[in-house]
């Protein structure tokens, strides 16, 4: 049987358009930063533009039966990040390359070298401890930035930990569903039933550990991360409805006894209800942040045109507000598809993965991904209240790039097994 | 399982389109509601390209100065030039010139020349023009020091062009930094934020009677030579008329009821001119139209003829009643004495340049209005000298040169009479007009005209300098 390679020509042309997408992003910003345009252009734009087609030749050369349209995507997402990031703050753009970089390297990496992800479900208790074990160690050990003790120091590098954490609780959690579904769900349906301590051990456990990053890491929008992933990989599971709306009522009870006790909760909570309140003081940010989305329209004022640095905490939190106001409701509309696109396709890796372990796996990272997307893009545009996560891919940070960029590696060994045992599938038909 | 995965799927699609659902009522729906918002740091630019103003010899009174990427206006002559200069804030948003002269200051809709253009094709906002105002700093600042913190107010014109030279509000406010003390300034009883030579609405008292003397005389209803009898008071139905510090007058002339200021006779001048007359003139004299001299000025408040009774009409030939008007309105009343019966339009704004010094708007003088014939005028002029020469106005006569000029001291219900002196000089060829009222004063002739003597005096021994130079 003679080898052939599999030229992979939907990736090719997204590819092709992405990359003048990004030139022409990049010219702009070089104009409005009221510099000549020449072939510096393409030395800003060339060390990604090598990085996503070096990528997409070595998926061609291992002849990958993943899906085309998961590439391109993450790529058009991360070179928006760039863009932005140049614009708003020049200074650290080329961080911001090199984290992308880096993301990308782990990714083709792990992806082409590392070890099978169902490795993982054997180490499941390690992974949870270990998890465990590093959101202690911040605790105690860790840096403290905005208020907040989210970071180990590393020389001039800040790490946030909770970065890898969010993925290893979902190794975890796939895992364990995977093993413990049978049992929860051959038990009567009727939900009163499942009342019992036994089953709403793993819930009142996740609960648990969202209220303690909440409470003691001040984290809220990571607590609010792994409950909505927690939620869906559990519906996934287990389809126990009846339990679900248990353990949310059960949460937003705690929440609101939580938000009354504890002031910087409380305080979010409020700017959210009514951010005129304090418009110099807690409610600044979010006002910043709607007049920039208002100055956008539906056009947009165009890259470089606005005026989005008057935000705090633009280039992390409220990159989201950037786009809307320099790209408009168009660009930001695309933004919002493009996230929404590639948590379809995952989920559609999902559906096509034969072992429940990748199914159950890539199902969690396709809602990680979603409910991180969804609590940072709410929060920014005053939707949902504002908890500072990071916009996966665009918003500036080492840990959370590079951490994305591990997601979707996971995401394409899982397809990989998938599209594998397809053609195998469909060579037995054909023989 | 494969269904329930279908399930979050469809659960996110939701959500996300709740989320562009949202956004579009945020940039498109209700997108003024946020961007018009006054707390909007965007209008910020409104203040980074602001062009300068300067006074009528190019002295800078407002520019925008950049500390730490925040642009900010500054006023370096502080309260001297308020509330008439203004103010341009981020937060409070603009006031005064500031306010009025906006559109020309920035939101300059072409380029003014081909560099501009350039510079307009690639996005850069244009630099705002300069605005130079007809005030002179100099003046200003003599009317400032002549009032000596009594509250009160100013007004200096040149009765030839209708420029307005000096417009002061006592108490004034600084402008920088407004905001922090914003809330003081608003809750303040002296009210500092009102400019009182524009829109303060005082009695004009006897000041006034310059006004219904022009009326009578060019209606003919009084010569030079007519004479009034004055016992002390005068009864119209029940309503009596006294004179101001008791007294009588007994016969006295035209002349002689100017000079000495007699109720009396101008209550049987104002029966004789009659409601409509009296009316009709006020409405010539344009004290009862807004008008904008680079700010808008309202009207004065007068009421309709039909309401106004027999005694109502002799108090308001007097300068009682409920007659009210600024210290403005009052000027242009005296200025058709001083220019041969005409009123030139006021105006506050001389020039505007653009960013690179070219003239791109002038104000030329214009007659708005004419009143009174120029002998009516000249007539009552020479009974206003007399008035500074041997009259109530004394204290403001000037050695050597011919002063014009009426006393008022006006009764109100807010506590000690309001006291109020307007005058020109020199007489003979009039340059410099000044209005002067000081609130609860006490008496014109002895407060508000050596107010307007002083200010005069430094007007003329600076005359060099007033010339066409800005």
């Amino acid at each position: 049987m003679s080898k052939k390679i599999h030229f992979r020509k939907a990736e090719l042309r997204l590819l092709l358009l992405l990359s003048l997408i990004y030139c022409v992003g990049i010219a702009l910003i070089k104009m409005s930063h009221g510099e000549k345009l020449d072939i510096s252009v393409m030395m800003t734009a060339l060390p990604l533009l090598i990085a996503f087609w070096t990528t997409h030749t070595l998926l061609t050369i291992s002849d990958s039966k993943t899906d085309e349209m998961l590439m391109p995507l993450f790529a058009f997402l991360s070179i928006i990040g760039h863009i932005e990031i140049y614009r708003l703050e020049p200074a650290l753009a080329f961080k911001q390359v090199l984290f992308i970089l880096g993301g990308f390297a782990l990714f083709n990496i792990w992806y082409l070298k590392g070890f099978d992800y169902r490795i993982w479900e054997d180490y499941k208790y390690l992974v949870l401890f270990s998890g465990i074990a590093i959101q202690i160690a911040v605790m105690i050990l860790g840096t403290e930035i905005n208020g907040a003790k989210l970071w180990f120091r590393i020389g001039s590098i800040n790490f946030q930990p909770v970065e890898v954490v969010k993925i290893l609780v979902v190794v975890f959690l796939a895992s364990y569903l995977k093993q413990k579904k049978e049992f929860i769900t051959s038990h009567p349906k009727r939900w009163l039933d499942s009342l019992s301590f036994k089953y709403l051990l793993p819930l009142i456990a996740i609960l648990g550990c969202c209220e303690l990053i909440l409470v003691v890491q001040k984290d809220m929008g990571m607590a609010l991360l792994l409950f909505g992933t927690f939620m869906c990989l559990f519906y996934i599971a287990t389809e126990r409805i009846g339990m679900i709306v248990c353990a949310f009522l059960l949460f937003l009870m705690s929440s609101y006894a939580l938000i009354q006790k504890f002031p910087h909760v409380h305080v979010r909570f409020a700017v959210w209800l009514d951010p005129w309140q304090d418009p110099n003081g807690s409610g600044y940010q979010i006002l910043q942040s709607l007049f920039a989305l208002s100055a956008g329209g539906f056009w947009g004022t165009g890259l470089g045109m606005g005026s989005p640095t008057l935000i705090p905490a633009v280039h992390t939190d409220f990159v989201f507000a950037a786009i809307g106001e320099e790209m408009g409701f168009l660009g930001a509309m695309a933004v919002i598809l493009a996230y929404l696109f590639l948590v379809h396709r995952i989920f559609k890796v999902s559906l096509q993965c034969h072992d429940e372990f990748g199914s159950l796996f890539a199902a969690g990272l396709g809602a990680l991904l979603a409910c991180q997307v969804f609590i940072i893009t709410g929060g920014s545009i005053k939707f949902i209240p504002m908890t500072g996560i990071t916009l996966p891919f665009i918003s500036y940070g080492g840990s959370s790039v590079i951490s994305n960029f591990f997601l979707m590696a996971l995401v394409f060994q899982i397809a990989e097994q998938a599209g594998k045992k397809k053609s195998q599938l469909l060579q037995m038909k054909a023989s | 399982m494969k269904k329930r995965i279908e399930d979050i799927t469809i659960l996110f699609s939701l959500l996300f389109t709740a989320l562009v659902v949202y956004l579009s009522f945020i940039q498109i729906v209700n997108r003024d509601l946020f961007f018009g918002n006054e707390k909007n740091p965007r209008l910020l630019e409104n203040i980074r390209y602001r062009g300068n103003i300067y006074d009528r010899k190019g002295e800078l009174l407002a520019c925008t100065k950049i500390d730490n990427e925040l642009p900010r206006r500054v006023y370096p002559f502080r309260e001297m030039l308020e509330p008439i200069l203004g103010y341009s804030d981020i937060r409070l948003g603009d006031e005064g010139i500031e306010k009025y002269q906006n559109s020309r200051l920035v939101g300059k809709k072409l380029p003014d020349n081909i560099y501009e253009a350039f510079s307009f094709i690639n996005g850069r906002k244009l630099a705002g023009r300069d605005i130079y105002l007809t005030i002179d700093l100099a003046i200003q600042k003599a009317c400032i020091d002549a009032m000596d913190k009594r509250k009160g107010a100013v007004v200096v014109m040149n009765p030839r062009t209708g420029e307005i030279l000096a417009l002061a509000s006592i108490p004034g406010y600084d402008p920088n930094g407004i905001e922090k003390n914003w809330d003081r300034l608003r809750k303040d009883p002296s009210t500092p934020l009102v400019n009182r030579a524009i829109d303060g609405r005082y009695p004009p008292g006897s000041t006034f009677k310059v006004f219904s003397l022009a009326v009578a005389l060019e209606l003919g209803y009084v010569t030079k030579d007519t004479v009034f009898s004055c016992p002390g008071f005068f009864d119209i139905g029940s309503y009596r008329v006294h004179e101001a510090e008791g007294g009588s007058h007994g016969a006295v002339n035209t002349e002689g009821a100017l000079v000495n200021s007699c109720n009396v006779a101008f209550a049987q001048m104002g029966l004789k001119i009659g409601q409509q007359n009296f009316y009709g003139f006020v409405r010539a004299f344009k004290l009862l139209e807004p008008f904008n001299i680079g700010v808008p000025v309202r009207a004065a408040t007068f009421p309709q003829a039909e309401e106004m009774s027999e005694g109502g009409l002799a108090q308001s030939a007097f300068g009682q009643g409920s007659i009210t008007l600024s210290p403005l309105h009052l000027a242009l009343v005296f200025s058709a004495m001083a220019n041969d019966g005409k009123i030139m339009k006021p105006y506050v704004i001389k020039g505007v340049r653009s960013h690179d010094g070219k003239d791109v708007f002038t104000t030329h003088p214009q007659v708005w209005c004419q009143p009174v014939s120029p002998s009516t005028a000249d007539a009552v002029k020479s009974m206003m000298i007399q008035a500074v020469e041997r009259g109530t106005g004394y204290k403001s006569r000037i050695e050597g040169t011919a002063v014009a000029g009426k006393t008022g001291t006006a009764e109100n219900p807010h506590g000690d009479t309001h006291a109020w002196f307007a005058a020109f000089a020199p007489a003979e060829n009039p340059r410099y007009l000044v209005v002067a009222v000081v609130e609860n004063g006490g008496y014109g002739g002895r407060v508000a005209a050596p107010i307007v003597h002083s200010i005069l005096q430094f007007c003329l021994g600076d005359r060099k300098d007033t010339g066409e130079s800005r």
